[in-house]
Parts: structure tokens; sequence; C-alpha cells
């Protein structure tokens, strides 16, 4: 009925009912797609001093960014300390998450408040403390290290800050994932496990964790996207001395006021995160697919 | 499992220390008395919300936040409650498409589509201006809108409505009486909340007259670390925790954020 009538009549049926869901999709098209779309055109213009983008089209800005060694080192560093962030959240979220699922309603409140608190309160906050703590004179980290007449590595505009600064910001969605896949395993498999006499590091080995393995594997692709496009731990944490993509962009596109070198940096993010969902992604259908046929 | 294994609870309760700990450091520094920092601090006072409270660029850039986080929380709260029920009305396969949509924000990086939204809004002419800012936080807090709804409002609003609708109660009855009180999940206070904190879109997109809170301390924080800094973070911080600890208790928002981590 509806493919035979005019095309007018079927644009205005098909407004009238899919209206609410048309909305909410046209925004996100203008507001978001759009935006996206001009960075990456943007990124394939040549800078102007004075116009800040011209009109001429290039490949240059991706060029001198790959064919510089210092960038290159600027992309592995994000590569390398967000992956460590992700083993250090893979190892500390089965602890957490174990507690939560034990743990009385007391105990569970406070639990969950400390997961929930580096997701909403700000980053501008949640570095604070950090600096005053690491910071290399008076801070109580380097001091409490030369109380035990140790010399206190670098901490503050270091990898190893800006690595305690992701862990501290982004490794909680790890905990997040793991938790809710604990919650899916039924407890009677590891019961059955234990009644036939399986020590409880061997039902963890053998049953919990292949069991959880999909959940570990989407904390993994969240924490690892998070930690490389995190930008005001790195920021704060690292300064210009440990640049990471996202902090070189934002010094980029705000201090030097080149755009598309920003744009072409962003790009780079970008795919970046393209890859890393297409290769979790992959990971995490192939777990799931095996767990299917168990 | 592991019943109160010693190793289990250890790890569990070092990483929590490890969590809330730091947030206790802003709070004591924010009543010490040095100008410089000390920690821990070695006496009391309360001159430094003083200063920050008499701070007019800050009570400035918290307007700004108020005023964008109600604007943008609203849109997220509409926009969402019609995902919600628009997907409704759709075949599964197409809802899986839209869900995909839907998730876009939250795949790609936020300091990317701010850069984006940077040039966008140049473009359009609303680069520093308070509409553009509250546009992009609309699409930063939306997914957690969605969320909230999705998760209090019954599967089949939309049936419900209609229910209503031939028992004979007006679209004004209906809004108020069905649709309604599924917004009062939350959303909007949840959203309120993400904008507040929210400091990349702002960094990119805000003016001088227009920057939020996070923004104002982000400079504050590069020029120097003061105690003035530790108060307002205090007060940011307690404002942001008392909510939190509210919504938790009221509808349980880490519920609601698993489901999200999960699927």
């Amino acid at each position: 009925m509806l493919a035979s009538s005019p095309l007018h009549a079927r644009i205005w049926e098909g407004t009238r009912r899919y209206w609410q869901i048309l909305v909410p999709t046209l925004f996100i098209l203008f507001v978001f797609a759009v935006p996206i779309g001009q960075l990456i055109v943007t990124s394939f213009y040549a800078y102007d001093p004075l116009r800040i983008v011209s009109d001429r089209l290039t490949i240059e800005n991706y060029t001198a960014i790959l064919s510089n060694s210092l960038l290159w080192a600027v992309i592995s560093r994000t590569i390398v300390l967000s992956l460590l962030t992700t083993l250090i959240a893979g190892v500390v979220a089965f602890p957490v998450a174990f507690r939560l699922q034990q743990a009385g309603k007391a105990e569970r409140f406070v639990l969950v408040m400390a997961l929930l608190s580096p997701i909403v309160v700000s980053p501008v906050v949640l570095a604070y403390p950090w600096l005053v703590l690491l910071a290399p004179n008076s801070g109580l980290v380097p001091e409490t290290i030369r109380f035990f007449g140790l010399t206190p590595p670098h901490l503050m505009y270091s990898n190893a800050g800006v690595l305690i600064g992701l862990v501290y910001g982004e490794s909680v969605f790890m905990v997040l994932c793991v938790h809710a896949a604990l919650e899916n395993i039924p407890l009677s498999l590891v019961r059955a496990s234990r009644v036939l006499g399986a020590t409880p590091w061997q039902s963890f080995r053998r049953v919990i964790l292949p069991l959880s393995l999909p959940g570990l594997a989407s904390g993994a692709l969240l924490v690892f996207s998070i930690s490389t496009s995190s930008f005001m731990m790195p920021y704060l944490l690292g300064g210009r001395q440990v640049p990471v993509l996202a902090t070189y962009a934002y010094d980029m596109a705000s201090v030097l006021m080149n755009w598309p070198s920003a744009a072409a940096v962003a790009g780079i993010l970008l795919t970046l995160t393209g890859i890393s969902v297409g290769l979790f992604g992959r990971w995490i259908s192939k777990l799931e697919r095996e767990l299917g046929n168990v | 499992m592991f019943k109160g294994s010693p190793v289990v609870c250890g790890i569990a309760w070092l990483f929590c220390l490890f969590l809330l700990a730091p947030l206790a450091v802003i709070v004591a520094v924010s009543f010490g008395t040095e100008r410089f920092i000390v920690f821990p601090p070695t006496g009391f006072s309360l001159r430094w919300y003083g200063e920050a409270l008499s701070n007019l660029r800050l009570i400035a850039a918290t307007w700004n936040s108020v005023k964008v986080g109600a604007a943008a929380g609203l849109l997220a709260v509409v926009l969402g409650l019609l995902v919600v029920r628009g997907q409704d009305r759709l075949a599964p396969g197409k809802r899986q498409f839209f869900n995909l949509v839907f998730l876009l924000p939250v795949t790609v990086p936020s300091i990317v589509f701010a850069i984006g939204l940077m040039f966008f809004l140049r473009s359009i002419g609303l680069l520093n201006s308070t509409t553009g800012l509250t546009l992009g936080h609309t699409v930063v807090t939306f997914p957690y809108a969605v969320r909230m709804i999705a998760a209090s409002a019954p599967r089949g609003l939309a049936d419900l409505e209609r229910a209503a609708s031939i028992l004979g109660a007006s679209p004004l009855q209906v809004f108020r009486r069905i649709t309604l009180p599924s917004l009062r999940t939350g959303g909007f206070l949840f959203a309120f909340l993400i904008s507040a904190n929210n400091v990349t879109i702002a960094l990119f997109v805000a003016g001088a007259r227009t920057e939020t809170l996070p923004v104002r301390m982000f400079h504050m924080t590069i020029n120097e670390l003061s105690p003035v800094l530790a108060a307002i973070s205090t007060l940011f911080l307690a404002f942001t925790m008392i909510a939190l600890v509210g919504m938790e208790k009221l509808i349980g928002v880490y519920r609601t954020l698993e489901a999200r981590g999960s699927g």
C-alpha cells in the first residue's frame, strides 16, 4: 500500500511514523557527524599563517607528521601508556569485582562510589591531588620514597606520572565490564567446580576467567580507547615534556593555532581508535562465538 | 567464590584507597594556611574559601557552567526520550542500526570531536558562544541520558501511552501522567553533572566570556598551583559527590552505567 502511493505521501507517512527517531538522528548528524567530517576535510588543507586554513588541498599535514621521528615517539608513547593502563586495569579488576559481589550493603556502597567518582568528577579536579602528591621537592610520594633511603624517580612531567594519572582516571571502566561479566556467570558452575575438587585458584583459572573473557575484552577496548584519547591527565601530569597524541593536538590547535596540523593529529588519533575498535571488536565477537559453542 | 581471601580483599581495598584518598588530599589542602602548598597541611584556615568565593572570574565561570549544564541537560533528556520512544516503533534490525548511530559520540575520542566542533562552530559563526557550547555538551551528555531513560522507562512506553489515550486521556494528560514520570529518573541531573564536569569541549569552543568552571580551573592549574584552586575544587567535588550519592541511592547509577560498559 505504501509502495504504490505517491512519493510525497510516502515521505509524509514515514515522517509521521518515525519522527521521534528522526529528530535525534538529524541532531547527531548535524552537531556530531558534520564536525567530524569537517575535521577530516580540514586535515587535507594546507596551513596558512594568516588565514589559518588555506584553500590548497594537500597531504603534507600527514606526511609531515609521519616523517617526523618526534611524532612517532608521541604515537608510540600514546599506545604504550594506554596498553600499560589496560594491563594494570585488567589485573586489578578481578579482585575488585569479586569484592563487589560479596560485599554487604555498606561496603558495596563505598566501593561503588569509589568506582563512580573518576567517571563523573572533572579530570581537572582529579589531576590536582596528584600534582600535590607527586611534586618533586615536597610531594608525599617522593618524600616517602626518600624516607626509605631511596632516590625517587621523576614522577611529575614523566611517563610514570602520566601512567599513574591514566590508571587513576580510566581504569575503573574495566572493573565495570568485568563485574558485569561476573554477574552473568551462573554460580552453580563455580560451585560445581569446587565440589568436584578444584581449588579456588583452579576454578578461577578454568571456569571464571574463560567465562568472563568477553567482559574483559570489552573492558580492554574501553580502557584502551579512552586512555589513548585522554587529554587532561597527560597534559597536567606530563606537560610538554611527555606529549601524547591528545595533548599534542591541543597544543597544535590552541597554542600554535595550526588547525590543519591539529586536525591531522586528531585524524591519526581517530584512525588509532578505529583500528583498536576493529581489532578488539573481532576478538570480542570471536570470544562470544566460542562461548556460544560450549 | 574466594570468600574472605585476604589477597583479594587487600587488592580491592588498596585500589579503593587509591581512588578515594587523593580526593581527601584536595579537601585537606583547601583548609591549609600556607600559600605554597604543603601536604600534610600545617594549620587550619578558611581564607582560601574566602578568596575563591570573591574571585569574580570563578563566579562568572560557575554561572556559565550552570547555564550550559541546564540547557544541555534539558536538550539531552528531550532527545533521549525521543530515542527511547522512537525505538519502540522500529523493527529489531533497524533498532541495531540506530543504536550504533547513537553510540558514535561515545566511540569517537572527545578531543577529536572537540576540535571538529571548533572548526564547525567557527564556520557557522557560533565559536565562543553559549549556544555552540550547549550544542557540544548536548552531544556529550546525550548517550548518558538515553541510558538513564532506557533503563527506567518500561519497555513499550509507546504502548502505555496509546493505551492511556484510547482510555480517553488527552495528549497533555498522557504526557503528564505517563511520559513525564519516566523522565523523573535522574536523567536530567546526571546529564547536568556530566556537562558541568566536562572540560574538553569547552576548552576548545568556549571564549573568555563563555568559559566554564572546569576551563577556568584548568587555566588556574596551568598558571599556579594555589590553595584557592583546592578550595574551589573541594566545593565542586562536594556538589558532585552529594548529587552522585543521592542518585546512586535513588536510581542506581552504577547499574545503569555497568549495562553500558558490557553492552
